[in-house]
């Protein structure tokens, strides 16, 4: 009678897995996909270490005018300072492979870091492009947050004014930093997909 | 010494000379277009409407961007510095080329590019010149981008009458190639387990005739996803795309964008069209060439399929057939041998009978919902599946011919119980009690999957395009109509008395139950000779001896020590592992020329949509090696000389795709009429007629009957 117990237990797990997340790209609402990766220091990060804080991805690359656009400003610094008052872990993430415009080495990166006054929690290298894949990141910055539980509130562009102009920064809409404060408040982040803009992500193919 | 630094000197001086040239001028970023400004008239009359064009030549490899640049990247925009009264228009945007960059795609230009704007001005000018002037501004990439932006500016002057300048020709030519308004009505719809949008238009003048491409670029963001490919369907006015989702899965009322077509001599035309959402999925079939069907794609016209059956409208006639299907199974030649030998065993065993068909019914329910997780899960991984792909795999296929033949061995004889690793399998079903039961009901589901029913095939192609609740309602069904007859006879007390005694005769026919394994076996090395050739039979032969020799080996060590006993199934593993790799490496089979006095040819959806596009009749058979009623039905119905001169009066081309091993295409047609496995016959008349399906069971007279009621009531075809 016992097997016949567990010959029951095994179907309806069979039907459990079933309900498990979807493999595919990474959906708001629904966990964000954990990943492994090596900081700029060596050190092995993973996604689930920071589960209770909130967590921005950002994906960059400094060679691009995107990107160059927010850093030259100080608009990512200051969002990044921000953030971190507020205890949110910031992850910056360099997809770029070796060879294309923004690879960078660990001791790159973190003199990057220095010479441009930013303070993310910390650099993540993805030369193979593994973390990138895993949230279809498109662009030069692509910005993501997951809130404390595990689950992507926001996917999308940094602001809603697509240029690599600086003065667009003062009057566009800040998605990240209204995310921020949509999830410190308890709300629900309204606008949840955006636009993400920039250059492409430099992946290897 | 001196002598090496006086020449370091003078070198690095003269490297410093040939670099003041570049120095010369205040460092400037080499520019990857050059931008200016162009008019269609050297004057201009007061009152008058001049076009102009923004003139990009973009250095060869990079790319400017359409309005909506794609997955990343930015428009070219223009800002203007007009007199008072002066007014431009919007952009003229020409129709965009796809740029793919890696897993992304972008809309944009390469080459040359005229941006037409118009330029309006008032009745009243002030004589003298007219100075226009804008600051362009856009993203030029390669690998790399750069935003960039120019100055222009031209001057006009005033007079009573324009005359047309040296651009007036390539102005009047681009502005002939801008994308008009779609002559024709157009619909989406959205299946969202899918993730996908089907984009239905309806075109007059003929135009989808001769096009060899479609695509649709979408105005908006995060509605399309750009970079995933879109299969077209086309037949006669009508045009169907498919389009995965984009991020934002957003379903507006209206979706707008450009229709760009290529006709077969790569010439592009753009049109501008605006999609109305509807609730019904677009299908092809339009009744005659020269009525205007309403914009509503309905859908209540579905492709007509001959011969009654087709696909069950509602999960719950999905349930039920798939129940029917699952008794059905039941006396498939791929599974018999196998219940035979458990159905008597009921009358025999100590444990209680309900117990066991208790446990046989689990083994069934857990493989069917394994099947289920299976295929939900690779569907959400974008997989495209079919009822029966495990049977492409060639290793697969190995291992379970492998499998029955070591069964067989077992039933006669030459095996003994908890011989070895190579015989799990086997000692699995044999175990005492309950356990026996249910591996038995897991085999048994394994070796049904390739066997696809009639009834079998509607249900499980139905449930394909279900979300997971109806997809595990479904395939449980099909497990249950399964497990019934066997579970039934565990219940019954009565049918049990029904079973003959057990006595010498059992052992007997168990003997003799191991040939229709033996067949099995021998079968399924044949669906390995079409997946690798010759040399996978090759190797499934010297896997076989390699099981044989373990079997036998097994044996003789049963009452060994351990290490000893571990030698058997050890040889059985490696002649499986040598078997299965040179399964996978092995090349394609050499394909059985059939003796067919109907020629074939070798499916592939361009030659489909080359003949369709032709307006002549296709007869497209999709087969698999392992799908029996496949060859039955091509023997049956195929084969004869009849047919064969049937087919070539009316001139009517037979396209066979063979799903034996892994294709795409041919899997997405299955989808496309609601099928998951082989065998499809599908007609398609030629001249926009609506395909017609016919039955699994294939008959000469059938075949027959459709190609003449469908060629004698051809609509005329469309006029020269």
């Amino acid at each position: 009678m016992t097997f016949l117990k567990s010959a029951v237990a095994t179907a309806a797990l069979t039907g459990f897995l079933m309900m498990a997340p979807a493999l595919a790209a990474p959906e708001v609402g629904k966990p964000a996909p954990d990943f492994t990766a090596k900081d700029s220091n060596g050190k092995t990060v993973k996604l689930s270490d920071y589960k209770g804080k909130i967590v921005v991805l950002e994906w960059t690359n400094d060679g691009c005018p995107y990107v160059r656009k927010h850093y030259s400003s100080h608009n990512m610094q200051t969002l990044q300072k921000d953030a971190a008052t507020k205890g949110v872990v910031w992850l910056t993430i360099i997809s770029s492979a070796p060879g294309e415009q923004g690879y960078l080495t660990g001791d790159e990166a973190n003199k990057l870091t220095k010479e441009r006054d930013a303070s993310p929690s910390a650099i993540l290298l993805d030369p193979e492009g593994k973390i990138g894949h895993l949230y279809d990141a498109r662009t030069t910055p692509h910005m993501f947050v997951v809130n404390a539980e595990g689950t992507l509130v926001y996917m999308g562009g940094i602001d809603d004014k697509a240029t690599t102009n600086v003065a667009d920064i003062k009057t566009a809409k800040n998605y990240v930093r209204a995310a921020l404060d949509s999830v410190e408040a308890g709300h629900k982040v309204e606008n949840a997909v955006t636009r993400p803009y920039g250059c492409s992500v430099k992946y290897s193919s | 010494m001196a002598r090496c630094w006086l020449f370091l000197l003078f070198s690095s001086l003269f490297a410093a000379l040939c670099s003041v040239n570049t120095m010369a001028a205040p460092f400037a970023p080499k520019r990857h277009v050059s931008v200016d400004l162009i008019a269609e008239n050297t004057s201009i009359q007061p009152g008058q409407t001049l076009t102009v064009a923004v003139r990009e030549k973009i250095e060869p490899g990079w790319h400017t961007y359409w309005i909506n640049p794609g997955d990343s990247g930015e428009p070219t925009m223009i800002a203007w510095n007009l007199p008072d009264g002066v007014t431009a228009g919007p952009i003229l945007w020409p129709a965009p080329h796809v740029i793919p960059v890696g897993p992304l795609a972008n809309y944009g230009y390469e080459n040359e590019l005229l941006l037409l704007t118009e330029i309006k001005t008032p009745p009243q000018l002030p004589p003298g010149d007219l100075a226009l002037s804008a600051k362009v501004r856009y993203l030029v990439c390669k690998d790399i981008c750069v935003p960039e932006e120019a100055d222009v500016l031209i001057t006009i002057p005033v007079k009573e009458r324009g005359e047309k300048s040296e651009f007036a020709g390539p102005i009047e030519e681009a502005r002939k190639a801008l994308p008009t308004q779609f002559p024709g009505t157009a619909s989406y719809s959205v299946n969202p387990a899918e993730a996908s949008l089907q984009l239905a238009v309806i075109a007059q003048d003929n135009l989808l005739d001769g096009i060899k491409d479609a695509h649709f670029f979408p105005l908006a963001w995060g509605i399309v996803s750009n970079p995933a490919p879109q299969q077209k369907q086309i037949s006669g006015e009508r045009l169907i795309l498919d389009l995965k989702q984009g991020d934002a899965k957003e379903t507006p009322a209206t979706l707008d964008g450009l229709l760009v077509l290529t006709k077969q001599n790569g010439e592009r035309t753009g049109y501008n069209l605006s999609a109305a959402r509807t609730a019904n999925p677009p299908v092809l079939g339009a009744k005659s060439s020269n009525a205007t069907p309403p914009a509503n794609a309905g859908g209540a016209s579905s492709y007509s399929i001959a011969g009654g059956g087709g696909i069950a409208g509602g999960l719950l006639f999905a349930i039920f057939f798939a129940f029917l299907g699952g008794l059905i199974l039941n006396l498939m030649p791929c599974v018999f041998p196998v219940l035979a030998l458990k159905a008597f065993s009921f009358s025999s065993a100590k444990e209680s009978h309900r117990e066991q068909g208790f446990a046989y019914l689990a083994g069934v329910v857990a493989s069917f919902a394994v099947f289920a997780a299976l295929i939900a899960l690779l569907r959400q991984g974008g997989a495209a599946l079919g009822w029966g792909f495990q049977f492409q795999s060639p290793v697969f296929v190995l291992a379970l011919a492998m499998l029955f033949f070591v069964l067989g061995l077992s039933l006669s004889g030459l095996l003994s119980l908890g011989a070895g690793l190579a015989s799990l399998g086997d000692s699995l079903t044999r175990k005492p009690g309950v356990a026996g039961y249910f591996f038995t009901g897991m085999l048994a589901s394994v070796a049904a999957t390739p066997c696809t029913a009639p009834f079998m095939g509607a249900a499980v192609g139905y449930a394909m395009t279900q979300p997971v609740y109806g997809l595990l309602a479904i395939l449980l069904a099909l497990g249950l109509g399964f497990a019934a007859p066997v579970f039934v006879l565990s219940l019954s007390p009565s049918l049990q008395r029904v079973l003959p005694k057990p006595g010498a005769w059992m052992e007997t026919l168990k003997q003799v139950l191991a040939f229709p394994l033996y067949a099995t076996a021998a079968w399924l090395v044949w669906v390995l000779s079409i997946q690798t050739g010759s040399d996978g039979v090759m190797a499934a032969g010297l896997t076989i001896i390699g099981v044989a020799f373990a079997a036998w080996l097994a044996g003789k060590t049963v009452f060994a020590s351990l290490p000893v006993k571990l030698i058997a199934p050890a040889i059985g593993l490696a002649a499986l592992a040598f078997g299965a790799s040179i399964a996978t490496t092995a090349g394609s089979g050499n394909v059985a020329p059939e003796a067919a006095a109907l020629q074939a040819e070798p499916f592939s959806q361009a030659r489909l949509d080359e003949l369709q596009s032709e307006g002549k009749p296709v007869f497209v058979n999709l087969t698999a090696a392992w799908c029996i009623t496949c060859k039955v039905n091509e023997r049956i119905a195929l084969k004869s000389a009849t047919i064969a001169n049937a087919f070539h009066s009316a001139g009517i081309v037979y396209l066979k795709g063979d799903w034996t091993k892994q294709n795409p295409e041919i899997t997405a047609l299955l989808h496309r009429f609601g099928r998951a496995g082989v065998p499809l016959y599908v007609f398609f008349p030629g001249h926009g007629a609506p395909a017609r399906v016919l039955p699994q069971f294939l008959t000469e007279g059938l075949v027959l009957d459709e190609i003449k009621t469908q060629s004698a009531s051809q609509p005329t075809p469309k006029g020269a």
